[in-house]
């Protein structure tokens, strides 16, 4: 029960930023992706 | 953890390690490059489509677009298993080309071309081709810039243990090959299993590259005749399906195990040990084999 405070759950809260900035900046990919692909059919 | 489904009747099923040998820990590795990157190929094609459907400079920024999207995602896919490698290990170069960087920067190309055919501005193309590389970057991550393992450790040693290390994994890939052509399940699973041994080898000598020199003959002699008799049975076997042939092969696997896993051991405790008597035995078996 270390994790609950100090240094390791706030290590494990960053890695799940990371993670979740890096899933966001994926879908926001594919929707510029998707949305210039929109932009040249118009 | 995820685990590899087995049973009492599997193929790998319930088998001691020989010589009673405790499992070395095996790194896990995922099979591919993962759902995103593997994504990355499917957008290209919403410009190919639309390439085909306006004028000829139409086709051309669309086809252009398309092959700098595609160029994007195989080096994606090319970056995170170079990365992944480069994870693996204790000692590693950086990779010589930045491939997600350069990814990223396809990207916003490949994108930035699209939206300036679309008729858009080219300020506006470039600030999307600029979002597309930061959102891609954002998304996968930079490469490896620097070289690992380097601390305390003079380069020259470094680049000799990756090198050994490089060339040995070649070895043991081209076995992993060789022996499917036998078409056994079970030969399969014993041969990623002396892989798994192997690799904790490897693994040792990264840790501590003053200890190549004492495991070049595991590295380099003894994985390539594993690999040449791996070969020959496997060609052998897979005609003839001799049962003596096998036992044979199995009993050297067990010997290289009990080799490899001895010599880790070996290391791991620092000891000098010499173990040449074993090496006698396990080289005349190669050479039965061969």
């Amino acid at each position: 029960m270390v994790a609950r405070s100090g240094r390791g759950a706030s290590d494990g809260g960053k890695a799940m930023q990371a993670a979740g900035l890096q899933v966001t900046a994926f879908w926001l990919l594919v929707a510029l992706v998707a949305y210039v692909a929109a932009l040249g059919a118009l | 953890m995820a685990q590899r489904y087995g049973g009492r009747f599997s193929p790998d099923g319930n088998r001691p390690a020989p010589g009673g040998t405790a499992p070395l820990p095996a790194a896990p590795r995922p099979a591919g490059p993962g759902f995103r990157a593997n994504l990355l190929f499917a957008l290209p094609f919403l410009f190919a489509w639309r390439a085909f459907r306006g004028t000829p400079a139409d086709l051309i920024a669309g086809l252009g677009s398309f092959a700098l999207l595609l160029l994007a995602a195989w080096l994606t896919r090319e970056g995170i298993l170079a990365q992944r490698a480069y994870d693996d290990r204790k000692v590693a170069r950086r990779p010589a080309i930045p491939r997600k960087i350069f990814a990223g920067v396809a990207m916003g190309a490949g994108l930035g071309l699209a939206t300036l055919y679309a008729g858009q501005p080219i300020l506006i193309a470039a600030a999307l081709g600029a979002i597309g590389t930061v959102l891609h970057l954002a998304a996968f991550g930079l490469d490896p810039l620097a070289d690992k393992g380097a601390e305390g450790i003079d380069t020259f040693q470094a680049d000799r243990v990756a090198h050994a290390v490089d060339e040995a994994e070649k070895h043991l890939s081209a076995m992993k090959d060789a022996i499917l052509r036998a078409g056994d399940r079970k030969l399969e699973t014993r041969v990623d299993r002396f892989a798994a041994t192997a690799r904790a080898l490897f693994r040792s000598v990264e840790a501590d590259p003053g200890d190549l020199t004492a495991a070049r003959k595991f590295l380099g002699v003894y994985l390539m005749g594993a690999r040449d008799a791996t070969v020959k049975f496997a060609d052998f076997y897979a005609q003839a399906r001799d049962a003596q042939a096998r036992t044979d092969y199995e009993a050297l696997l067990d010997d290289l195990e009990t080799n490899f896993a001895d010599r880790t051991r070996a290391l791991l405790a620092g000891g000098k040990t010499d173990l040449d008597v074993e090496i006698g035995v396990l080289r005349d078996r190669l050479k039965l084999e061969t």
